[in-house]
């Protein structure tokens, strides 16, 4: 049996990781006895470098000597002993060849309350070690770090089988050498470029740093500005799939990322739809335009579906719906929407593309991935959002209440809208609603999508709403309308956009009084709970009502009928 | 990790982190409107008692509801200040300051459109922006332990804090606040929610363990894929009623604090299985819950017992070590409201100085190896594990610890604040500090303080001195004498009692002792002043006459010196209604041996008894009426507990001083 014997140098700040890192040897261990290795770990105990005044330096000198592996682990400090553990494993390294040097660096939300001025002698370490041409790593948390440390392991076992010389110093940098991450390329050189003709900010962002992909920190503008830029929800999906890409590589990485690629194609497609639907509504009202039985079908299956639509049915839906607004000449304030319809016919690369994000739920399903597969996906999604740019120039807002302030000898009144502005990051934007000044109110408790003008604009409602606006909590929570119990109760229900968490809306057993009975009905909207039960209705109302007047349908009774 | 590992779920005394949500258990109600609420506001306060596990509902069950890309949490407490703690919590994650100024002029542009407009960002909110442009999520700030900050912290401290918060909220960066706080201090907030009007807007009671959580925590522990612990198949619910049952002991709450639990289970399991590593597998059964004895205060005992235990172990090196001793050494680590205080290496040693190092080390090394306390070598300070562990702490104080602190607070509060808004510790104030002064390492600052009080209290007196007799000496000439005796004794009088009060402390005393002499020799030469060129009847009186005087005033027994004093005079109003009013003479100085004084009216008052407290009045009382007791008693309460009785005749006054009108 060949004993690998491992050093195991931290402060007690990692006193967990290290643990935990004990219980994955031996977990290893188990492993690699059928390959005749043995994992040996030394381990100090803990406190001594904190505590104790008479250490024994020769010991830990004697300790390493006699060690293949040393792995270093710093967290918010080089504590003065880890920092001599590295410098003695290294003076022996330089004579002896040995051991291997593994240092990790824990890249993590700092736990704590007051941290000393210590916090610079990591910064120091790190410089001097990378000016020894020590390669580190980065890691999140344990299981990165147990990722990391047994790819690192393996190439090990792998030099040491074919006989290579496992321990020069060529061979250490290339040993800490990472993939280079290359996660969001893609999708930051599209989207910026695409976004730049529909928005100033980022067309002089361009203009002005042509080179802004050689420069670290213009990457991280280019990515805020899209985050940003691109029209509110969509922003949100954004974000999600940009800092996933940050994160140090992992297959938790792997999975989110092409989750939310997916996802985000959706809510593009929903969000196009959703507004296409509520403006159809509007004009079918008036002008009651008569669909074709194929027409009629698809927004029907859209009313009735009891399962939210996926990519490919969103893409037919949204096809239909171009179809009818073509037909019909209607106006559609998303005019550049309009000019979609050829580029979204089968085996066009905006289809392919659709596809490819489809595809993604059998990828997940088998958990067979790779990087490759979250390239492709990426530059599917890349190609989808390009082609969809023109949201950008679009802006969403959250309607909350609308107050109304006239005095004495006021020729007119101020009507204020109270409401909160949709963007990439708006989970961050909704603790202050803004309120503007206007002379005549508009629509409340409504989320809205309009260009520059904001009295012209799309009332989303009833499929996608602000929960939390109906509900008179404060903040905004975004939902989007999903699908309808259609073969049970009737209830709705939505997906919140920040983590695709559902909400069923159901019509209350809270009636409103009749208008005829002022008192009653003055008594009723006195109490907040019910005006909130009534802002819950009038969504469960609107999506029948719109049901009707698009495909004819009444409201179906979920009674048993006799 | 593989997932033939198993676990061990419970956390001691530690909280719960995101890693462990799988073993957290028995708070899903309340993760729920937490997550709820920040969606609805920026600003959250979690607060409950003690020992309901805050921390880990925040760090554990809220950070848990979230996906890693949505949520980056920064924790901050404030350890020595709150705000190099921010900072330094920010620096770790690449948002030091430094870094945030080195801007692209293009990014202020852009700014500038969307963010604070004109307003440029405050440092702190500038490392946010910086820490979010590296990883794109959602940042967290997390407050823990927020009362740290009211009970340890100066007002220039919360000061700073306050107004980088105010400055962070403005500038919308996606940044959400948390605060946890233990709810007997939600007081203290007051001040901060006058400028952060929504911080109570959203805020969460964690409530404490009830016994259906109590089952959900201990049956979760023990069901969940990989625990190391089982329950007896049938008796999930009896062991965790018994072991709820266990917990209260005979105080029949419905419910318990969640840190007794924790340790009441690790107990058990220890008792079971006897392995210190804690890897063991073991059964939980309904005996052997009831094997365990009855616990009361779990948290209590087990720390008494730890004391004893350390006392044995350390017994053979340091032969005089004893229980008393270990409490003692552990004092410093608890407030003296019993909050748990993190305390430096150095600290600890200054705080003990009659101790021996190696000894507190020692111990504190094996309260460490027990779990009781924590050394974070992040700032090398020590800490116990819990709040719940400080308060047996205190509790164990005698009188003279708790004047220590209580003084030692009282200076910190008053120096804490800027200079400029700074107040000089009053006479009382100095009397109060006095004989503590040398068991306390004060810093220059807060010496020079006491020392400028000092001499600011002596001018003052001074002053006043100079001032009476100014004006006495305008008014009756054939009172100089008296007069001239009352200034010394008030300029001598203050100096003598500080320095005896001093006397308590050796050093000290010294000192006062010598400042006494000065103070005393700066009187005498104001008496000579004074009696110089006062006519001959002054001049005979010499200075080793007027020392003999005071001498006698000083030590002869006060009821020597008492004189009950009367004066009438017409009411205001006219009529036949008059003012009278009843004080004490006496030597000015000893005042303060009277606790209180009593004048028992005769019949025909309505309040027969009326009681003085005030000394600046020489205990005066006063009223307004037609008439007046012949002869009235009053007694003169010691604070010595003695009473001294006189008697006042109005009678004999009105013969003496005849009213003329």
């Amino acid at each position: 049996m060949k004993t690998i014997r491992i050093f195991i140098a931290s402060s007690s700040e990692l006193k967990e990781d290290r643990d935990d890192f004990r219980l994955f040897i031996s977990n290893q261990n188990d492993l690699l006895h059928k390959k005749g290795i043995y994992l040996e770990l030394v381990q100090w105990e803990e406190f001594l470098d904190s505590i104790s005044d008479s250490r024994l330096q020769d010991e830990y000198n004697q300790a390493i000597r006699s060690c293949d592996i040393v792995v270093c682990l710093f967290f918010t400090k080089v504590g003065k002993y880890t920092e001599e553990e590295f410098d003695t494993a290294y003076d022996v390294f330089k004579k002896q060849g040995r051991p291997k040097i593994w240092t990790y660096f824990k890249d993590a939300p700092v736990n704590t309350g007051a941290l000393s001025e210590e916090v610079n002698s990591l910064f120091a370490f790190k410089k001097k070690i990378g000016d020894l041409g020590h390669f580190y790593t980065s890691y999140t948390s344990i299981d990165n770090l147990v990722n990391k440390y047994r790819s690192q392991l393996d190439r090990y076992f792998a030099n040491s089988e074919t006989g290579q010389n496992p321990i020069s110093e060529i061979d250490l940098k290339e040993d800490k050498k990472e993939i280079p991450n290359r996660f969001n390329e893609v999708l930051t050189d599209q989207l910026i470029h695409a976004i730049s003709s529909h928005n100033r900010r980022v067309k002089e962002f361009l203009s002005a740093n042509s080179d802004w992909k050689e420069n670290e920190h213009l990457i991280q503008t280019a990515k805020r500005l899209i985050i940003n830029g691109y029209v509110g929800v969509i922003g949100v999906q954004i974000r999600k799939l940009i800092s996933i890409g940050e994160e140090d590589f992992s297959d938790s990485k792997m999975k989110r990322y092409l989750e939310n690629c997916q996802i985000t194609a959706k809510r593009t497609l929903q969000l196009i739809c959703y507004a296409l639907i509520s403006s159809l509504w509007d004009h079918q009202l008036t002008k009651n335009a008569k669909l074709t039985g194929s027409q009629n079908e698809v927004l029907l299956k859209f009313f009735r579906n009891a399962a939210e639509e996926d990519i490919l049915d969103l893409l037919e839906l949204l096809k239909v719906l171009l179809d009818i607004y073509s037909e019909n000449q209607f106006d559609f304030l998303i005019s550049e929407s309009l000019d979609l319809l050829p580029k979204i016919e089968t085996h066009s690369d905006f289809y392919l593309a659709c596809v490819a994000l489809h595809e993604v739920t059998n990828l997940l399903k088998d958990s067979n991935y790779s990087p490759d597969d979250c390239t492709k996906v990426e530059t599917s999604l890349s190609t989808v959002l390009a082609e969809l740019s023109f949201l950008a120039e679009y802006r969403m807002i959250s309607i909350n209440e609308i107050d109304f302030n006239q005095q004495r000898n006021d020729e007119e009144g101020l009507y204020l809208h109270n409401y909160v502005l949709l963007d990439g990051e708006i989970q961050f934007n909704t603790s202050q609603s803004k309120v503007r000044r206007e002379n005549s109110p508009v629509i409340s408790h409504a989320v809205i999508l309009f260009k520059d003008n904001y009295r012209k604009n799309i009332n989303l409602g009833p499929f996608i709403i602000d929960f939390n606006g109906l509900a008179l909590t404060g903040g905004s929570k975004i939902y989007f309308y999903s699908y309808c119990n259609t073969y049970d109760d009737m209830n709705l229900n939505f997906s919140f956009i920040e983590d695709n968490s559902k909400v069923v809306i159901r019509k209350s057993d809270n009636p409103k009084p009749e208008d005829s009975d002022l008192n009653a009905l003055n008594k009723w909207l006195s109490i907040k709970e019910n005006r909130k039960d009534m802002n819950f209705d009038k969504v469960y109302s609107l999506f029948s009502q719109a049901k009707k007047t698009l495909t004819g349908i009444e409201e179906e009774s979920t009674e048993d009928q006799f | 990790m593989g997932s033939q590992i198993k676990k061990y779920p419970f956390k001691f005394l530690d909280s719960y982190q995101k890693e462990d949500k799988s073993v957290f258990f028995g708070r899903d109600e309340e993760i729920n409107s937490l997550y709820e609420m920040v969606f609805q506001s920026a600003v959250v306060l979690v607060y409950g008692a003690s020992g309901t596990g805050k921390t880990s509902l925040i760090n554990c069950g809220l950070a848990g509801r979230f996906q890693p890309h949505d949520w980056l949490e920064i924790m901050v407490r404030r350890g020595r200040n709150i705000n190099q703690s921010l900072e330094t919590a920010l620096a770790i994650l690449g948002g030091d300051k430094q870094a945030a100024i080195e801007k692209q002029q293009w990014e202020n542009d852009w700014e500038e459109e969307f963010e604070v407009g004109a307003k440029s960002l405050t440092p702190l909110a500038r490392s946010i922006k910086t820490i979010y442009k590296k990883s794109f999520r959602p940042i967290y700030l997390i407050f823990d332990q927020f009362e740290e900050l009211f009970v340890l912290g100066t007002k220039h401290e919360q000061q700073t804090f306050l107004e980088s918060i105010i400055g962070l909220l403005e500038s919308r960066q996606p940044v959400k606040l948390i605060f946890s706080i233990r709810e007997e201090y939600l007081g203290y907030l007051t001040d901060f929610e006058r400028e952060i009007p929504q911080l109570f807007r959203k805020k969460l009671r964690v409530e404490p363990m009830n016994l259906e959580k109590v089952k959900q925590v201990i049956i979760g522990a023990a069901s969940f894929e990989n625990s190391n612990i089982s329950i007896k198949n049938g008796e999930e619910d009896a062991v965790a009623e018994a072991i709820f049952q266990k917990i209260r002991g005979d105080k029949k709450s419905l419910t318990i604090a969640l840190p007794f639990l924790q340790v009441f289970l690790d107990k058990l399991y220890l008792q079971i299985t006897g392995d210190e590593s804690r890897q063991k597998p073991v059964e939980f059964s309904l005996a052997s819950v009831m094997e365990m004895g009855e616990i009361g205060d779990v948290l209590g005992n087990f720390l008494a017992d730890q004391v004893s235990r350390i006392a044995e172990f350390l017994l053979s090196k340091y032969g005089t070590i004893n229980q008393e001793l270990i409490w003692k050494i552990l004092s410093p680590f608890a407030t003296l409201v019993g909050t748990k205080e993190p305390i430096g290496k150095n600290e600890l040693l200054d705080r003990l100085p009659e101790f021996d190092h190696h000894l507190v080390l020692d111990v504190g090394q094996a309260f460490i190896s027990s779990r009781i306390l924590r050394y974070n070598d992040s700032n090398e300070t020590y800490e116990i594990a819990h709040d719940s562990l400080a308060k047996p702490i205190a509790e164990k104080r005698s009188v003279e610890e708790k004047a220590v602190l209580e003084v030692k607070r009282l200076i910190k509060s008053q120096v804490g604040v800027k200079e400029e808004a700074r107040e000089l510790f009053t006479e009382k104030q100095l009397v109060f500090l006095e004989p503590y002064l040398g068991k306390l390492n004060l810093s220059e600052e807060e010496k020079t303080w006491i020392s400028k009080s000092r001499e600011s209290l002596k001018q003052e007196k001074q002053k006043e001195a100079k001032r009476k007799y100014d004006e006495l000496v305008k008014s009756k000439k054939s009172m100089f004498l008296k007069i001239t005796v009352g200034v010394f004794v008030i300029i001598a009088g203050l100096f003598v009692y500080l320095a005896i009060q001093a006397q308590e402390n050796a050093i000290l005393a010294e000192i006062e002792a010598q400042k006494a002499i000065q103070a005393n020799e700066y009187s005498g030469e104001l008496l000579r002043l004074v009696l110089e060129g006062r006519g001959e009847q002054y001049t005979n009186v010499s200075d080793s006459i007027l020392k003999q005087i005071l001498y006698r005033e000083r030590t002869a027994p006060l009821s020597e010196f008492i004189e009950v004093k009367a004066s009438v005079s017409p009411s205001n109003a006219s009529g036949e209604n008059k003012n009278y009013t009843l004080w004490l003479d006496m030597p000015s100085f000893r005042k303060d041996e009277i606790k209180e004084v009593h004048y028992n009216f005769c019949r025909g008052f309505v309040d027969r008894l009326r009681i003085s407290k005030d000394p600046t009045s020489s205990f005066s009382i006063g009223y307004l009426g037609w008439g007046y007791c012949p002869i009235m008693r009053i007694d003169v309460i010691l604070q010595s507990g003695d009473t001294i009785r006189k008697e006042f005749s109005f009678e004999k006054y009105f013969e003496e001083n005849p009213p003329n009108d």
